[in-house]
């Protein structure tokens, strides 16, 4: 991990310092490790905990998806509406043998929704946040049949991009910008409120990274805040 | 003289058969996670491959190779690395204009196929399947064209399928994981080869039980 790391941040310095960015650059690799949970029948879905490891420990994070036009689950009928929508909107079945399952990717290109939103907010009073440029989440299709069972939604993996906007930066994170990702599972705790797990590991490795730099990241600040960041969609 | 070997002979017999024989088998349940690193080459290597090796980790992976392949039928031809680049560009390449940023989807529906990966382990066997790749790179003077020096770093994410055809102590596992890493390139004029370095995580279960076993409470069992 220690050897990951150092290379890690080795080579991202030495890539940034031979682009054509100012002398007195900074740069920041941060680290985060990410322990929560969130339901996709809550509106909007909000998956939120805390940040248990790394550079950004401790602290608190929220992932948020945008759920216009996502409906509701009618009591009175044995489906589950919003999730028929969400499944039906976002998720892919690939066929290959031995391979099979479901990738979900949010936004949709079909329902051409928001990217979702990030923030993570550490004990010393850093923030930082933007949007996700992809949020990936996979079933497997254990039985190969193409009927997502119960059994299967259970337990999931998802990965997350990350685009780190100057907007939402305070303390530490001010002047800073940056990409990074995360990946990790998402595990149902409880079937009556579809309570997910939502877990990045981990207590060792903390292997979300975010990439910044104070570079590059004063153009488009206010104008570029909610209204435009309501734009952010994929046609 | 042929009495006092006995023992020594014994002994050597056990450190042997504990060393090599009797190997713990690995549970139903299996949560690796594991950091990789290597090199690759989209517009000079046809097929597209990455490869490298498990760094560190869980000690049941460390030591084992891994490669990914991506499906490039329809490509412009490597011996015209310029326009093999400008096609995967054009192709996969999508432009956030509000947040200056490309990103770039590989999956079953930007090629004919999901593209394919391996992880071979010299002691513990091997394990293949699919993925997606989504790879994003910033746009830093925010011109909203993919300059040199913009090519030089970003940073993929995807999540993978464990196929039930391993081999060795995987031979029984199936399941998913996911990743999440950085690229790093200190010569993209040059086409010269793609560092990557990141983190994956595979949540294996025992596919050789029967369906019908693998209920709620048997899933539920995943552990970290």
């Amino acid at each position: 991990m220690k050897r990951k790391l150092t290379l890690g941040v080795a080579g991202f310095f030495l890539i940034l310092s031979s682009m054509t960015v100012p002398v007195s650059a900074a740069m920041l690799i941060e680290t985060f490790a990410l322990s929560g949970n969130g339901s996709f029948m809550a509106s909007p879905p909000v998956f939120s905990g805390n940040i248990i490891a790394g550079t950004l420990a401790p602290g608190t994070f929220w992932f948020r998806l945008d759920d216009t036009g996502w409906g509701t689950d009618d009591p009175g009928t044995s489906n589950n509406e919003r999730w028929d929508f969400i499944f039906s909107n976002y998720f892919q079945y690939d066929p290959t043998p031995g391979a099979e399952g479901w990738d979900g990717r949010f936004p949709s290109t079909l329902v051409g929704d928001y990217a979702p939103e990030w923030r993570f907010f550490t004990a010393a009073g850093d923030t930082c946040g933007g949007l996700a440029t992809s949020f990936t989440i996979t079933i497997r299709d254990y039985n190969a049949n193409g009927i997502m069972e119960d059994s299967e939604y259970v337990s999931k993996v998802f990965s997350i991009g990350l685009f780190c906007y100057i907007n939402f930066g305070t303390g530490e994170f001010l002047s800073y910008c940056g990409q990074g990702n995360c990946s990790g599972t998402l595990d149902l705790l409880d079937d009556a409120t579809w309570d997910e797990d939502f877990y990045v590991p981990s207590e060792a490795s903390a292997s979300g990274r975010l990439y910044l730099s104070d570079t590059n990241c004063t153009t488009g600040t206010r104008d570029s805040s909610w209204g435009k960041i309501k734009k952010i969609h994929t046609d | 003289m042929k009495f006092k070997s006995i023992p020594v002979l014994i002994l050597a017999a056990a450190m042997l058969f504990c060393a090599g024989g009797v190997r713990a088998q690995f549970p139903d349940t299996l949560f690796l996670e594991f950091d990789f690193e290597g090199f690759g080459n989209l517009v000079l290597t046809s097929p597209p491959v990455y490869s490298g090796d498990v760094v560190s980790g869980d000690s049941r992976i460390v030591g084992a190779t891994w490669s990914i392949q991506i499906d490039d039928t329809g490509w412009p031809p490597v011996s015209d690395p310029a326009a093999r680049w400008d096609y995967i560009f054009n192709t996969f390449f999508e432009y956030n204009a509000s947040y200056h940023f490309w990103t770039a989807v590989f999956d079953q529906n930007t090629l004919p196929a999901k593209p394919s990966w391996i992880i071979d382990h010299p002691v513990n066997g091997m394990m293949s399947g699919t993925l997606v790749v989504s790879s994003t790179f910033n746009d830093t003077n925010m011109n909203g064209i993919f300059d040199i020096d913009e090519k030089m770093f970003g940073t993929f994410e995807g999540n993978l399928m464990v196929m039930k055809y391993g081999t060795g102590e995987f031979a029984k596992y199936c399941g998913n994981g996911a990743y999440n890493g950085a690229v790093l390139n200190d010569d993209p004029a040059n086409w010269v080869d793609d560092y990557v370095t990141g983190h994956c995580i595979l949540d294996l279960i025992n596919c050789q039980v029967g369906t019908e076993e693998k209920s709620w409470s048997y899933i539920k069992k995943i552990h970290r």
